[in-house]
């Protein structure tokens, strides 16, 4: 439409031009200006403070479900402590709740080489688990028993039996029902690390926990 | 032995396995002494026939050579002849110093050949012993066992009557990328590797054979860790779950043919018969049982002193004695025992500096001997020749399980490239 106009316009100041003399230039109504749509409200920052604490209750909600509830209790303490008043942060304090209930009930113990007592570092996680357990009755554990590669494989099967057995029966002696818990072993078949050093075998000579009823996630 | 077979087997043998000095096992018979070098030289003439079971003749005498060589109680010498006349030129033989030529001739029909061999004596210039075998057609999946029993036979005629092991299969369990296992078995010279079907399981353990080698019991962890015993007939692939719990390990068949294992229960594993019995002590784990030949007594790992050690004692009495080493304050660990055919040695495996080496003790714990000085080998399971063992391997060339002899120190791959682990030796297949 502009273009047509211009070329419009061209020929007739070629025109005007070849007939000689000053003619008034001509005057060309231009189309009015397209009425622009009224400006929004002027935003206040809040729902840029829902949008980012929704992310990161939506990356806490990941961090629950693939287990990492260290992660899941960073995601929403930061929403509670930067976020205040946004939905997401009103839910928060039960989802921490939640995760840190989870992180607890899911924290490994270790054992001594070829050993399946319980150690003070492992009694003190044991007695919060169940602290949460007692608080949380619908809450049932499957008990792991890991060894390292150092045994025999068999030999490691029985070792593994025994050292979820402890675990489970450390649970018992602090009142957890036992029809709560259900005692597997693994022997020396997932290890958690790889290497053959003391310290991937420390790693691996552990009792893992895992949730299989309770609704904590 | 073919030059470049016997350059094969030279590069396999020294490293992995230390020779021993020769065992005062009986198996010395006219005039044999079994050290490396000094076996008596045998040739496998080649095997005649007619034109339509040539193929086949030509098979038999390369399974008879191997198997031959494979029992590590001769020296394989190349024929001499492409024919070997009846009777043979004994002077020839003799000056080549083959002392047992092994003549054969393939007759009868494609699909019902007739295997006839004979044994010489060169020394003493005289056919020792003959007999005819029939076999199965050459495209029969039996025909190579058929020849192995023949082989097994020769074994038996040169030796005086000695147990052969090469009509035998090897079960194990193979670890794949994943974390799973799965059950095979394979021919003891490393042909037929065939995988058992074992259902769903994530994981297999322990496969070991009934004492007439047709059916296999073994043990399953499925993703849950629920364990299960199973036994499966090798002849119908009909298999069967016999027991399933926490914790179900080391599934063995006493001489008499009753299933024993390895029951946790509680977070406590006792060893167990199929009827009920408990056969170990409540005091502390129990796995691994190994049987006499006579079924009296048991060897097994167990760990009253905290570390797990090989015990024997009488099955259903006390007390149990320790036959490996047990170092009060040092992290020592023996496992795995395998009480011999003839009833005369146990091997294990046990740490010796941080590395699993195989040894084998006299069942009263006198005269233990180290058999294996490289990289990881554990797992050792007796030919039924009471001679030869089977076990796995970890060095920095990879995985393997091998076949060692613990007379003369030979050794060779039987499977390589794969984690192949808790090999169960068979009795001779029939």
């Amino acid at each position: 439409m502009n273009r047509m106009h211009s070329v419009f316009t061209l020929a007739i100041g070629l025109a005007v031009v070849s007939c000689g003399g000053n003619p008034e230039p001509e005057v060309f109504e231009f189309p009015p200006p397209v009425e622009e749509p009224a400006p929004a409200p002027v935003d206040d920052g809040s729902a840029r403070l829902e949008a980012m604490a929704a992310d990161l209750c939506a990356q806490a909600a990941q961090a629950m479900q693939a287990g990492d509830y260290t992660l899941a209790r960073q995601r929403l303490e930061e929403v509670l402590a930067s976020y205040p008043g946004t939905t997401c942060a009103d839910g928060a304090p039960a989802q921490l709740e939640r995760a840190m209930a989870m992180q607890t009930l899911t924290a490994r113990i270790y054992f001594g080489f070829n050993l399946s007592e319980i150690t003070d570092e492992a009694a003190g996680i044991l007695a919060a688990k169940a602290d949460v357990m007692n608080q949380h009755q619908a809450v049932m554990l499957t008990v792991e028993g890991h060894c390292d590669e150092r045994g025999s494989l068999e030999y490691n099967q029985a070792l593994g039996l025994r050292r979820a057995q402890a675990a489970a029966d450390y649970l018992g002696s602090l009142g957890i029902d036992g029809a709560r818990l259900r005692v597997v072993t693994f022997g020396e078949e997932r290890p958690l690390a790889m290497g053959r050093n003391e310290s991937a075998w420390a790693q691996n000579r552990r009792s893992e926990f895992v949730v299989t009823a309770g609704g904590l996630r | 032995m073919p030059a470049a077979l016997v350059a094969v087997l030279a590069g396999l043998a020294p490293g992995g396995v230390i020779a021993q000095e020769p065992s005062d096992d009986g198996s010395v018979r006219l005039g044999i002494t079994y050290e490396p070098g000094r076996a008596p030289a045998l040739s496998v003439a080649p095997v005649g026939a007619p034109s339509d079971l040539e193929v086949a003749a030509r098979e038999v005498r390369l399974i008879l050579e191997r198997d031959l060589d494979y029992s590590d109680r001769f020296r394989i010498t190349p024929p001499l002849l492409e024919r070997v006349s009846d009777p043979p030129n004994y002077a020839l033989w003799n000056e080549a110093d083959v002392v047992y030529l092994v003549a054969a001739d393939l007759t009868g029909t494609a699909t019902r050949p007739v295997l006839r061999v004979g044994l010489h004596d060169v020394v003493y210039g005289t056919m020792t012993n003959v007999q005819a075998f029939s076999l199965p057609s050459p495209a029969s999946p039996t025909f190579r066992m058929a020849v192995h029993r023949v082989s097994d036979r020769i074994v038996s005629w040169a030796t005086g009557g000695q147990q052969g092991m090469a009509a035998t299969r090897i079960a194990f369990r193979r670890r794949s990328s994943d974390g799973r296992s799965s059950l095979w078995i394979v021919d003891s010279d490393g042909e037929n590797l065939t995988r058992v079907e074992t259902g769903s399981a994530d994981a297999v353990y322990s496969p070991s054979f009934s004492p007439d080698g047709a059916r296999i019991a073994y043990t399953s962890r499925s993703v849950d860790a629920t364990y299960g015993l199973h036994e499966v007939n090798l002849l119908t692939g009909r298999r069967e779950e016999i027991a399933s719990g926490q914790l179900l390990l080391t599934p063995e068949y006493t001489p008499g043919g009753e299933l024993v294992w390895a029951w946790g229960r509680s977070g406590r594993t006792s060893i167990v018969t199929e009827r009920g019995a408990v056969l170990s002590d409540t005091g502390a784990d129990a796995l691994n049982p190994t049987f006499s030949p006579d079924g009296r007594q048991m060897a097994y790992v167990s760990d009253p002193a905290g570390q797990p050690q090989i015990y024997v004692r009488e099955v259903g009495r006390a007390p149990a004695r320790r036959i490996s080493v047990y170092v009060r304050g040092e992290r020592s660990n023996a496992a795995t025992p395998d009480w011999s055919p003839d009833g005369r040695r146990i091997a294990y495996s046990a740490l010796v500096a941080g590395q699993w080496r195989i040894h084998t003790v006299n069942p009263d714990g006198t005269d233990r001997r180290q058999i294996t000085s490289r990289g990881d080998s554990e797992m050792p399971s007796w030919a039924p020749d009471s001679r030869h063992l089977v076990f796995s391997v970890a060095d920095s060339r990879g995985n393997s399980m091998w076949i060692a002899d613990t007379v003369t120190g030979r050794s060779r791959i039987l499977t390589s490239g794969f984690i192949d682990e808790l090999a169960d030796w068979s009795t001779p297949v029939r």
